[in-house]
């Protein structure tokens, strides 16, 4: 065994996580080496002491600082709560009164459709119309009107 | 390996387990709460000022570590020991902490420095004194990946698996981790050692 992995099997011997075989390799290399037999007396001192370093005393105020805090903290989280609903409330009416408009019928049904598809018709067949008359010079050919007239009344109806 | 883990006892009134006390508090017996800040705030507190340096901070994240153990209390696994438990939201704090400050390494360790009543005991001789010191000062020194996991064991005397289950990181991890620590102190205390042996 070399001295690194003796090095490591210290650290193990010291915090009593080695085992019996372990501890014997341990004990065989050390016996031979002067460098980490130093090592193990030294770290086993230091292990020692650092067991008695002395405590902090804690303040003693802590639980009614800490039961404080807590307190601090629910009355911050609490009005935020309160307000959480009507502003998640806003919105959702607004989308719960757009989708009613967008499903609900128009008020004349389908009627009022009717007319306003007869009036583009009507419209497109004028201005095909006017296109017709002009356009002869222009040289662009355009669809008879009766095929308008024939789309229209299919449209209308 | 056996670990020591709770330097406060069960007070005489309160013989319940640390399991129990949490199980209690979250049926709502705010008296588990009390006896569990009683319990477990002198090693947190021992943690939290070797670590972060100063009695200012650690009494802040002292608290803030019992007001998360309030507020999470329905959290926590009743298959993991609470001290562990308690310990890593510590540990996770002081974490936060560092990486918040650049500057946490170069902070002295006054109020531990100037309060050790070991140092000034009649019973320590001059050398043994003299080590002691030196030792925390070495600790202090520590990077805090090794300086953590080296207080958990030598100091709360916690065992490789709970110092894991701390930190949230390998066994071997841990291990490696305390033996290096174990070699800077060699290092850095060898003079002082081989005067005072």
């Amino acid at each position: 065994m070399n001295c690194a992995r003796a090095r490591k099997l210290i650290s193990l011997v010291i915090d009593g996580a080695a085992g019996e075989h372990q501890k014997r390799l341990l004990d065989f290399h050390l016996m031979g080496c002067p460098s980490c037999r130093r090592a193990f007396r030294m770290s086993s001192d230091i292990a020692r002491l650092s067991h008695e370093l002395p405590d902090p005393t804690p303040p003693s105020d802590l639980e009614s600082a800490v039961r404080h805090m807590l307190a601090a903290e629910s009355a911050r989280t609490a009005p935020a709560k309160r307000l959480r609903t009507p502003l998640l409330a806003i919105p959702a009416v607004a989308a719960l009164m757009v989708l009613v408009m967008t499903l609900s019928p128009l008020p004349g049904g389908d009627s009022g459709r009717g007319q306003e598809l007869r009036t583009v018709a009507s419209a497109s067949v004028t201005s095909k119309v006017v296109a017709e008359r002009t356009g002869s010079k222009s040289r662009v050919r355009t669809t008879p009107l009766s095929a308008y007239s024939r789309q229209a009344s299919l449209i209308s109806f | 390996m056996t670990a020591r883990i709770i330097t406060e006892k069960p007070s005489a009134k309160d013989q319940r387990t640390d399991s129990r006390l949490l199980v209690d508090l979250c049926a709502g017996d705010e008296q588990a709460f009390s006896e569990i800040i009683r319990r477990f705030q002198a090693p947190v507190y021992s943690l939290l000022i070797r670590m972060l340096g100063n009695e200012e901070d650690a009494r802040e994240l002292l608290q803030v570590t019992f007001c998360r153990v309030y507020k999470y209390r329905d959290h926590f696994d009743p298959e993991r020991k609470l001290v562990t438990w308690i310990f890593a939201i510590a540990s996770n704090l002081a974490k936060k902490e560092w990486r918040r400050r650049t500057r946490w390494i170069q902070v002295p360790l006054d109020f531990v420095n100037l309060t050790s009543p070991g140092r000034t005991a009649p019973h320590y001789s001059a050398g043994r004194l003299e080590l002691k010191a030196s030792i925390e000062d070495a600790v202090d020194a520590l990077p805090p990946h090794y300086r953590e996991p080296f207080l958990l064991r030598e100091h709360e005397q916690m065992s490789y698996e709970e110092i894991a289950e701390v930190l949230g990181v390998r066994i071997g991890t841990v291990k490696s981790r305390i033996n290096r620590a174990r070699a800077a102190l060699r290092e850095s205390l060898k003079d002082v050692w081989e005067e005072w042996k």
